[in-house]
């Protein structure tokens, strides 16, 4: 076995906090505190280590003897002003916040709208690429609910059978999400389950 | 009898092979082994079991050969006469009766033996004086008046046996003849005493044979012997066998002595000095030393190993004899047999020896034609010369004993036969050492030409006081002289010619030469041999030359054929086998006894060569194409239909942009067109139950704003949240804003900022600093959620502040007029989530919404991405109300009937996704029909 120290370690925490959940217990509770206490710290800190990481790579990018990356140039610099604006103002001040919504959000919002126009070119497209059944279906669940979503169907008085019928419709993304939750729920469990029976060692490297 | 089976490959063999018949090994051994019985004739055994050597043994008690006078057979009683000699006077009385069947047997007068029963027939019928010559046969007539004149003048120069030396006197005994055997080794026998087997041992002085011959010279049968001879134990426990061994070596030297008995015949000259006794040559070898030169070699076997048979040879003897070896004379003749004793009496001085002498009766008869001297000047002259006593053959024998040394110059060989003066002249002309002799004389004779005597010697090797001549090897023996020992030798004296008279040799000595007794001896017309004697030498003589045909082919003894000379055997060997094949080829071409090869490799072939491959039916064979092709098919990409140009792709994808950019800035510039659903702002809507929330919130209620979502998407959760958080100005709420997302900070603020502005649809004034805090970004997930959403105790007074201790911006801090009242999470009235990822709704519906335990309604505001998945979450009730995209709050904004930035995007929202179906829509017609004519036009071309 590797790192069987370690692998202890996480299995009687695990325990112990899984135990906090169930037993209401002070002394449980606050040992239970005190762990999330370190484990933010050392995700905190692990962001920072994040942070470090990139600039080195990009660094290490900018600096090789051929092939200079000149976007990790401007990243570099990027992140020096903004994290000397940042030391400098703070934060909360008007104009590091600025910077940060004039640049940021513009540019993100940007991409979501060249992403609006690539999904429509390749609706458009799709016909042409792949011919099948799947394509066939997919191009019509796109139309349906981007007219449902318009509010195109919604908004007119279609009777009552139509209308029960579009919100019949409505409610099957409702049941896909509602599968995609229980899926993720049950594998979060057995995750869980697996690192407390050792079966799963990620820390173990 | 069984087959032989050679101990080399172990294959069987005839009984009577010497060889063996596949590997030429040889089948017997050299000298048979004790317990194969070959050393000892049968009967030997039968002597054995008769009680003659048990009763006999050597021991002293046993009489002393020399002691006293030898009985005569008449003087022996019947019943201490030995059962050998009984035997042989039995078996001699038979013979007797055989040969008076025979009618031309010869008659020998009675009165010259003293006692004629005791005599044996054959010579107690010879006539002494030849007055009845006409019994005797016609060979043996010529043969006397022909000895007789020829040996008158012959001088024999002999000077080694001097007439003044003693002969020691024979002693009666059983045993006698062999004890005087061995004094014929020339040792003066010291001790009477001694066990008659003592005869062995010889002056240690005398050289060996290996010293005595070259090495290159030394025969290799002699070696062999040589070898036996010096293993032969000397031991007095090993007696009993010592004298059969002595025997054996004494056989081994008889070519030896036989060549020493040819040189001592006179090459073509007279001898000087005449065998004064008349004896035959080889008695006389017996019992004279040659007179070769006392520096001479001596006798090649060393006396010391040897057996004492050999060493008691006399011509061996005497041929080794150092200077200082007393002569012959001097010898006692301690166990020779009577008639032996008696002719070397007759031979030596007669006159000197002592009347009365013991010797046998018959050999006393000898003795006494052969005794007495006739010329005193030359006693040996005269001895021969007036040897009409003796028979006429055995004065031939006596006058062709030919002189030990060179003859005398002028002595010619007009009497001597050529084949017999070849014999004299290689002899005396090459003066070869006597050393080299016994190689020479077995080149001479071979086995086959050995007398029969001789060779019967070695088989039937005769135990102590056994006479040498009697016995047989089926125990049938007579007498000395049976009819097989006896009609050889005497046989090979009938066909000398008439003029070789003068040197007729002994019987065996020529029979050395086959072809010269057949050109020296033939019979004299008118002869006719006794039948007895005839049926003999034509069977001596023939069964050489022709084997097999009705004549019993002459075999040599085992051990006898074993000591033949290499070359006998080999050159027999070399006939029979391939080994004369002579290579025709290659780099041993010319050479003889080469293995052959080409026959061995011929017999090989190329091994057959089996295919490899795999023999399938055309069945097995399709299918197995099939398989491969289905595989094959399996892993094979179906490649993408090649664009057919890049050009309309560019027109199409800026044709949409242009169109889609087109439509939503023409749908920004008028006013709305297009009217909100009416469920969107129906009661019990989404929009409505949010709406409700917010509207019973107290005044100055504490709100905790969630902000996590991205920038990028933070146009359309601006354009859903601005409403929920302008009427939460409206209601005086203590904005305390939080986010999980890095720029969630800087989000926030822009948010209240937006919300505060009047150009947003602000009614109210709303001073964010002072009604509102920012607590910044919390670090570390869900984790942190955990630790926000701790309860209150002793130990975590403020769970808020612990988890963001140093808020971003909040008038006061945690004890600001904000932040002074909250400590938990419960303390917020109500907890609004601005999310666009259901990652972060998720995170917060499960760590917080639990600590919130129903008393803080959970309000959610996503994007219309998110919504989907987090409206499980508001139907399972752990979300109070939901707002969702620019519909939710183009809806609020109509519920609060406040336009604002919804109401201005839901124009070109509506115009966007119209545009975008119709053309997802056009886009699948189109390429549905090219697709169909495209199929069209294919069948077309294939039916054209």
């Amino acid at each position: 076995m590797r790192a069987p120290i370690a692998t202890a370690i996480a299995i009687a925490i695990a325990l112990l906090i899984l135990l906090g959940y169930f037993i209401p217990i002070p002394l449980i509770a606050d040992v239970q505190g005190l762990l999330l206490g370190w484990a933010v710290i050392v995700a905190g800190f692990a962001a920072l280590v994040g942070i470090i990481n990139l600039i080195l790579v990009h660094w290490r990018r900018a600096t090789a003897p051929t092939n200079h990356n000149l976007y990790s140039v401007l990243v570099i610099a990027a992140f020096l002003l903004t994290f000397a604006i940042g030391v400098w103002f703070g934060p909360d001040d008007p104009a590091f916040q600025q910077v940060i919504l004039a640049i940021q959000v513009p540019a993100e919002a940007s991409l979501m709208a060249v992403l609006a126009v690539t999904l429509t070119v390749a609706g458009l497209r799709l016909l042409q690429r792949r011919k099948g059944t799947l394509a066939v279906v997919f191009m019509l669940s796109a139309l349906v609910y981007l007219l449902l979503a318009s509010g195109l169907f919604t908004a007119a008085d279609w009777g009552s059978p139509l209308q029960e019928i579009f919100h019949l419709v409505d409610r099957l993304p409702l049941a896909g999400a509602r599968g995609i939750l229980l899926g993720i729920a049950l594998g979060s469990l057995t995750a869980g389950l697996r690192v407390i029976l050792g079966a799963d060692r990620p820390y173990s490297g | 009898m069984a087959d032989l089976r050679c101990p080399m490959c172990g294959k069987n063999n005839p009984p009577q092979a010497e060889t063996c018949q596949y590997c030429q090994a040889r089948l017997k051994s050299v000298t048979p082994s004790p317990s194969e019985g070959g050393g000892e004739a049968d009967w030997l055994r039968d002597l054995r079991d008769d009680g003659v050597l048990g009763e006999q043994p050597q021991a002293p008690a046993t009489p002393a050969p020399f002691s006293g006078q030898e009985p005569t057979p008449g003087s022996i009683p019947e019943g201490e006469m030995p059962d050998w000699l009984s035997r042989i006077r039995q078996r001699t009385s038979v013979e007797e009766d055989a040969l008076s069947q025979i009618g031309s047997a010869p008659k020998i007068e009675e009165d010259l033996t003293t006692a004629g029963e005791e005599v044996p027939d054959w010579l107690r019928d010879l006539p002494l004086d030849g007055s009845d010559s006409s019994s005797i046969p016609a060979w043996m007539q010529d043969v006397r008046p022909t000895t007789e004149e020829s040996t008158a003048p012959t001088t024999f120069s002999q000077p080694a046996i001097e007439p003044e030396q003693p002969v020691a006197p024979a002693t009666d005994g059983n045993d006698a003849w062999l004890q005087s055997l061995g004094a014929w080794d020339g040792q003066p026998q010291a001790d009477e005493a001694l066990p008659s087997q003592d005869f062995t041992s010889l002056p240690v002085e005398e050289p060996s044979l290996a010293e005595a011959l070259p090495a290159e010279e030394t025969p290799d049968w002699l070696k062999s012997l040589e070898a036996e001879t010096t293993s032969a134990p000397a031991s007095a426990a090993q007696d009993d066998q010592d004298w059969i061994k002595a025997l054996e070596a004494l056989s081994a030297e008889t070519p030896s002595t036989i060549e020493n008995t040819i040189q001592d015949i006179p090459p073509a000259t007279p001898v000087e000095n005449e065998h004064p006794s008349g004896l035959t040559d080889f008695l006389h070898t017996l019992e004279e030393p040659p007179s070769a030169p006392a520096e001479e070699p001596s006798l090649p076997v060393e006396a010391s190993q040897a057996p004492s048979i050999i060493s008691d040879w006399p011509v061996s003897a005497e041929q080794a004899a150092p200077p200082s070896t007393p002569p012959l004379d001097h010898i006692p003749s301690a166990g020779v047999t009577e008639w032996l004793d008696a002719l070397e009496k007759a031979e030596t001085t007669p006159e000197k020896a002592p009347e009365g002498a013991p010797t046998s009766d018959w050999l006393k008869d000898i003795d006494a034609f052969s005794a007495p001297p006739a010329e005193p000047p030359a006693p040996r002259e005269s001895a021969i010369a007036s040897d009409d006593s003796g028979p006429d053959w055995l004065r031939d024998f006596g006058n062709i004993s030919p002189p030990l040394e060179t003859p005398l110059p002028g002595q010619t060989n007009e009497a001597v036969p050529d084949w017999l003066t070849a014999f004299g002249s290689e002899d005396t002309a090459e003066e070869l050492p006597v050393e080299s002799a016994p190689s020479e004389t077995r080149d001479i004779l071979p086995a086959e030409s050995l007398p029969e005597w001789l060779r019967a010697i070695e088989p039937q090797q005769p135990a102590p006081g056994t006479p040498a001549f009697a016995g047989s090897d089926e125990g049938k023996t007579v007498g000395p002289f049976s009819e097989e020992e006896t009609s050889t030798w005497i046989s090979s004296s009938e066909p000398l010619p008439a003029e070789t008279e003068a040197y007729e040799l002994p019987a065996f000595t020529v029979e050395t030469e086959e072809g010269a007794i057949e050109q020296a001896h033939p019979l004299a017309e008118g002869e006719q041999l006794p039948d007895w004697i005839a049926a003999e030498p034509s069977t001596a003589v023939e069964s050489s030359e022709e084997n097999g045909e009705g004549i019993e082919q002459a075999q040599l003894p085992t051990w006898l054929q074993a000591m033949r000379p290499l070359e006998a055997a080999v050159q027999s060997r070399a006939t029979s086998l391939d080994e004369e094949r002579i290579e025709k080829s290659g780099p041993l071409a010319g050479m003889s006894g080469v293995l052959p090869g080409e026959e061995a490799v011929t017999q090989y072939r190329k091994p057959p060569i089996y295919s490899a491959r795999l023999r399938v039916s055309d069945k097995q064979q399709v299918l197995a194409n099939l398989l491969e092709t289905v595989v094959a098919e399996e892993t094979m990409t179906q490649p993408l239909q090649a664009e057919p140009n890049q050009a309309p792709q560019v027109i199409i994808r800026l044709l949409v942009g242009v169109v889609l950019i087109a439509a939503l800035i023409l749908s920004l510039l008028v006013k709305p067109f297009i009217g909100l659903p009416k469920g969107q702002t129906a009661v019990g809507s989404a929009a409505n139950q949010v709406f409700k929330q917010i509207e019973e919130l107290p005044a100055s209620a504490p709100v905790l704003v969630v902000v996590d979502y991205e920038a990028g998407l933070s146009g359309e959760m601006k354009t859903a949240a601005l409403p929920v958080i302008q009427h939460l100005m409206t209601r005086k709420a203590r904005l305390v804003m939080v986010s999980t997302q890095p720029v969630g900070v800087v989000l926030a603020e822009d948010l209240l900022k937006d919300a505060a502005t009047p150009d947003r649809g602000s009614a109210i004034t709303f001073s964010v600093p002072q009604s509102s805090a920012n607590l910044g970004y919390l670090v570390g997930g869900a984790f942190s959620l955990r630790e926000l959403a701790a309860p209150m105790d002793a130990s975590h007074p403020r769970p808020l502040q612990s988890a963001l201790p140093a808020p971003l911006r909040a008038d006061g801090g945690w004890d600001g007029l904000v932040l002074k009242s909250l400590s938990q999470i419960t303390d917020f009235k109500r907890v609004i989530l601005l999310t666009d990822s259901i990652e972060s709704g998720r995170n917060w519906l499960e760590q917080v919404q639990p600590a919130l335990a129903k008393k803080v309604p959970l309000l959610v505001v996503s994007s219309a991405q998110a919504a989907p998945l987090l409206q499980p979450f508001q139907s399972s009730g752990q979300v109070n109300a939901m707002l969702s995209g620019l519909v939710g709050g183009r809806a609020y904004e109509e519920i609060t009937r406040r336009p604002a930035a919804a109401s201005a995007y839901w124009n070109a929202y509506q115009v966007g996704l119209g545009i975008a179906l119709l053309l997802i829509l056009l886009g699948g017609i189109l390429m549905s029909l090219s697709a169909l004519f495209n199929r069209s036009k294919k069948q077309n071309q294939a039916k054209g």
